[in-house]
Formats: C-alpha cells, structure tokens, sequence
C-alpha cells in the first residue's frame, strides 16, 4: 500500500491505520445496538409496551458511535475539498496549500476535541444523566473523548504527512 | 463593522477558503467560529462549540444518517445490486440499450433502499459494468450511464440530502420521501429516454441482446421482492408515521442486514466492510455537519440572511426569478462542489430568502417543494463535467476509459435532468400532489 506520488509511507501509519479501524468496528458496533434497540422497542410497542427511554439509549450509543467514526474518516482522506481552482497550480505548490490546510484542520481538531472532553468532565462533576432510564451521560461522553483524543492524533499524523508530501488516497487497501 | 457585514463577510471567506483547498468542513468551522466569536465573543463560541459538538453527534434524528447508510452497504454486501439488476436485465436487456436501460433499472431499484448517489454509482458499477462492455457497449454509454444511474440513488427516497434538508427546515422527513417518489420516477423515465435516443443515433454503441423467455423473467423477478418490500415499510412507515424516521432507518438496516446474511451471503468479513465503510462516510458527513451548525449559527447571529432576504423580496422582479436564479447558483456550484457540504452551506441564506417570497403556497409547501428543487438541482451537480464526483467514481473503476469519453456519455442525460428541473419548476404539483401538504 503506497500513497499516490509523493513520499513513501510512514511506518506509523499502518499502526494508527488499525487503532482507526478498531475504533470505526466499535462505532460500528455501537450503530448495531442502536438497530437492535430501536427494532426491539418498534416490536414491544406493537404490543402495547414501549420501551422508555429507548431513544436515550440510541442518542448516547450513536454520540459515542459517531465520535469513534472520525479517526477513521480521516485516515482515509474521505474529507471533502474542491480543487476545481487549483488544477493550474503545480503539484508541489499544492503538496504545500494542503500541508497547510491539514495543520489548520489539526488546529481546528484540537480545539473540538478539548470542548468534547470538557464537556464530558461537566457531564461526569453535574452527575447528568438521562431522564428516563437515568444513564449517566459520561460515559458515553469519555467514549467519545477517547476517539477525539485519537482524532487529534491521526490528524496530527495526516498534517505531518502531507508536510512530507504524501498525498491522501482513499484506494489504498485498508488492514 | 456590523453583524451584517459580518455575515457577508464570513460567506465570502468561507468561498475563498475553499477554492483555497480548505476540507469543506474545516472552512465552515473556522469561518463560523471566528464569525462567531467576533459577534458574540470568544468565550460564548467556545461554551457553544462544548455542548453543541456532542449534542449534534447524540442526536436522535441525525442518526437517522448512519442507520440508512448502513442499509445500503448492506444491500451491496448481500449482493441486491447483482439482484436487482439480473431483474431489470431480463425484463429489458433485448432492447436497443438494453443493458443501459437495466442499470438504469438497477439503479432506480437500489436507490430505493440506499440514500446515497455515491454509494449508488459505485455498487451497481460493479455488476453492470463488467456487464455492459462484455457486451460491446461503447465506453461513452456505459460510463454515462452508471454516473447517471447512481444519482437515482439520492432522486429516490430514502436520501440522506432529503434527511438533512427535512431536519434543518423542521420539515417532516417522510412528507420529503413522499415528495421525492414521483420526480425520481420521472428521472428514471427521462434516463431511459436518452438512452433510446442515444442508442437511436449511435446504433453501434450498444448491440442488443438476446431476448429472455419469461419463465426466466419471473424466476429473475422474485429476487426484487425483498428490496421492494423494505422500500414499502421504511418509506411509507416514516410517511405515516408508524414510526419515527430514525425507527424506520432502524428496521430496514436491519431487515436488509438479516437478508443479506440469510439469503445474501454476508459473513463476518462482509459485515466488517459494511461497518467500515459506514464509519467513513458517517464520520465525514458528521463534520461537515457539525462545520455546518457552527456556521449557521453565526450568520444566524449576524441576521445577514434576515437582512438579505428583506433586501431581494424590495427588489422588484416575480419570485419566480428568484427561485431560478437560486437554482442556477446551484447548478454552477454543482460543477465544483460536492453535494451536502454545498446544500449545508447555502440554506442558512437561501431559505429565509425562499420563505420571504409569494409563490403562492402555503410555507410547508413552499419547502417541501424547493426541497426537492434543490435535490435534483445539486444531484445534476453530481454528474455535471467537468468535476461532477460521480463521473470520478465511475472513471476511477474503468481506468482505461478516456475522462473525455465519460464527458460525452453523460450530457444527455445532464439535459434531461435540466428539463427535468424545468418541469419541475413550472409543476410544484408534481411534488406536493402525492405527500397531499396542505
């Protein structure tokens, strides 16, 4: 597996590749519970005992799910960008706009990142939880934060890359 | 400076970060923090951005998103596209293009149970592909054809645009799906008509086939019945309302996650693509809508689109121009942009611009109807050269097709969906006759 052009592959990505993909199976998995949940609770309504508080259930599990996606996400270079102005540049001068642009993006994640885990120590000190089946929103929020800190890294990872002219590829073979 | 200007301001910045290379989502949320700190303060951007992040990842109607999304790989894990267009080709593979009218077929019969175009063009691509050049079809046509066909994907509910659109005008989202099934039935019938145009005046693009007894026909049929049915429950169970369109994503997630183990043959490594090709896709959609939220709320904070939309309804021309001349801008951003990220961008302005006008309608009909104006509008974007994504997907999978080639297949059908839109704005009927808004 070798990025389009550019600078070979650095030794760390295949590592941070299958932390991001482990954390992607788990959002996955989470999405799944949240399926069977939501399956289960239409079934029991049908006879005339909804589940309460389901929908906390699905909010907390897909919070957690959808943080654990963002690794992944972008490890494989799936964000989207329009380069319909740059065609005309040289490759090199846009090796180095996206440079820039991945550590503005990295900037950006960090700021994101620290909110989300604010928040979550927020959550955990208020003792917040749901209102029906009075989950604890924290740790769904520490799930949450985990993934962010790994989104932190990965772009982190990403910007460093491109600094080094390796251009991301979403062809490359995953695992 | 004033909020207004500000507003103005951050819409233009966002563009030239843009076309600056910027991610779609690191623009907006760098334009819409800055746009918001400079009104409101830094400290109440940042106390937004700690409750507003989690809470748009822990929304019970966005996950909506993932759940459809995981429907459709499933659908391609458990092998439907194979089904779906097998069917479509027994029905209609001995006439001129017949194999071009099956993945349009195919196409159609997908999207009903997957609500992406990507997504669309690259599984049916797989089968009917390889298909249709063993077959001698000409490179033009079948390339054309694909990146067309996909864009049914999102013509056809469910469709994520619609979900997104549905939630940020407070609209219901199965009145959208309703909204959304006759337009894409007039896509799909305007798609096959190009291709018998097409293969009219280029005999040799595409030699016909053999036709299929119909014992066959009906063998191939009965494998369309799952894909139908799950289309019937999750559209018209979210449409009157026998459960909520998170709920309906759910079921048929499910429902098709269960076929294709159980008839499909998915297994573990199968499930393992699915889930990660979800995660994709759910995580750069999720930051671009969190990109999206901070940046409506700042220009919501600058009352430019407030302001803007007081200023076009003093202007004097019919609000029908309005409409059109929304519709151009997105068909020109079309060429260059992708999709949501361009549909997130632009309704914070555009709808309190659309609701200001007098058309003539009741204000859900006003928005139901543009709803799908701006579906087909961003959807022609899709396969619009020169960077329409889906005329990429497609050519990235046939290598040694010329993009040219790609070009030349495409514009027919890129007429159609301008007609298409045409009609579409003459006939709000046409989408509001079947969700019956008042």
């Amino acid at each position: 597996m070798n990025a389009s052009g550019g600078a070979p592959v650095h030794p760390i990505r295949p590592r941070l590749m299958r932390l991001a993909e482990g954390a992607a199976l788990a959002g996955g998995l989470l999405l799944l519970l949240g399926i069977a949940v939501t399956c289960f609770s239409v079934i029991r309504a049908q006879f005339g005992r909804p589940l309460l508080g389901d929908t906390e259930i699905i909010e907390l599990a897909t919070g957690a799910a959808i943080a654990l996606c963002l690794p992944y996400a972008q490890m494989r270079g799936a964000n989207v960008m329009v380069d319909f102005f740059t065609t005309r540049l040289s490759q090199r001068l846009k090796d180095r706009i996206d440079a820039v642009m991945a550590a503005v993006f990295a900037v950006v994640v960090v700021v994101l990142a620290a909110r989300i885990v604010q928040g979550g120590f927020d959550a955990r000190r208020r003792e917040r939880a749901s209102m029906f089946l009075e989950i604890p929103e924290w740790w769904s929020y520490a799930v949450a934060g985990a993934a962010c800190v790994l989104w932190v890294v990965v772009c982190l990872f990403t910007a460093f890359e491109a600094w080094r002219g390796v251009r991301p590829t979403t062809d490359e073979a995953s695992g | 400076m004033t909020p207004y200007e500000i507003g103005l301001l951050m819409f233009a910045g966002a563009f030239v970060l843009l076309m600056l290379r910027m991610p779609v989502a690191v623009a907006m949320l760098l334009v819409g923090g800055l746009g918001y700190a400079a009104i409101a303060g830094p400290w109440p951007m940042l106390n937004t951005l700690k409750t507003m992040t989690f809470s748009k990842f822990s929304s019970y109607t966005l996950s909506v998103i993932p759940f459809f999304l995981l429907m459709g790989e499933f659908a391609t894990k458990g092998g439907m596209n194979t089904a779906l267009f097998r069917a479509a080709r027994a029905f209609l593979g001995h006439r001129r293009g017949g194999l071009a009218l099956a993945t349009i077929g195919g196409c159609a019969a997908f999207g009903a149970i997957c609500g992406s175009s990507l997504a669309t063009a690259a599984t049916m691509s797989q089968v009917a592909g390889p298909e249709m050049r063993r077959h001698g079809y000409s490179s033009a046509l079948w390339t054309g054809t694909l990146a067309a066909g996909g864009t049914l994907g999102i013509l056809i509910p469910p469709s994520v645009i619609l979900v997104i659109y549905a939630i940020y005008t407070e609209q219901s989202i199965g009145a959208l799906f309703f909204a959304a099934v006759i337009p894409g039935l007039i896509a799909t019938a305007g798609y096959m008509a190009v291709i018998a145009i097409y293969t009219r005046l280029h005999p040799d693009a595409a030699p016909r086939a053999p036709r299929v007894p119909w014992s066959e026909r009906w063998s191939h049929s009965r494998d369309v019945w799952p894909a139908a049915l799950v289309f019937l429950l999750v559209v018209c169970g979210i449409n009157f309302g026998w459960f909520s369109p998170t709920e309906g994503a759910a079921i048929g997630a499910a429902a098709v996650g269960v076929l294709a183990v159980a008839v499909g043959g998915m297994r573990l490594k199968g499930l393992r693509e699915a889930l990660l090709s979800t995660a994709e896709v759910t995580g750069m959609m999720f930051v671009i809508l969190l990109g999206a939220e901070l940046f409506s709320a700042a220009l919501a904070l600058s009352q430019m689109p407030a302001e803007l939309s007081r200023r076009i309804v003093g202007v004097d021309v019919p609000p029908v121009m309005v409409v059109l001349v929304i519709l151009l801008i997105y068909l020109a951003l079309g060429c260059v942009m992708e999709s949501l990220a361009m549909v997130l961008l632009t309704l914070p302005v555009f709808i309190p611009v659309i609701l200001a006008l007098d058309l003539g309608m009741s204000q859900a009909q006003v928005l139901i109807w543009f709803g799908i104006l701006v579906l087909v509008a961003v959807e022609v974007g899709m396969i619009s050269p020169p960077f329409g994504l889906n005329l990429f997907v497609i050519n990235a999978m046939a290598r040694d097709v010329p993009m040219a080639e790609t070009y030349k297949g495409v514009i027919g059908f890129c007429i159609s969906d301008v007609l298409r839109l045409g009609l579409l704005v003459a006939f709000p009927a046409i989408c509001l006759w079947l969700p019956g808004t008042r």
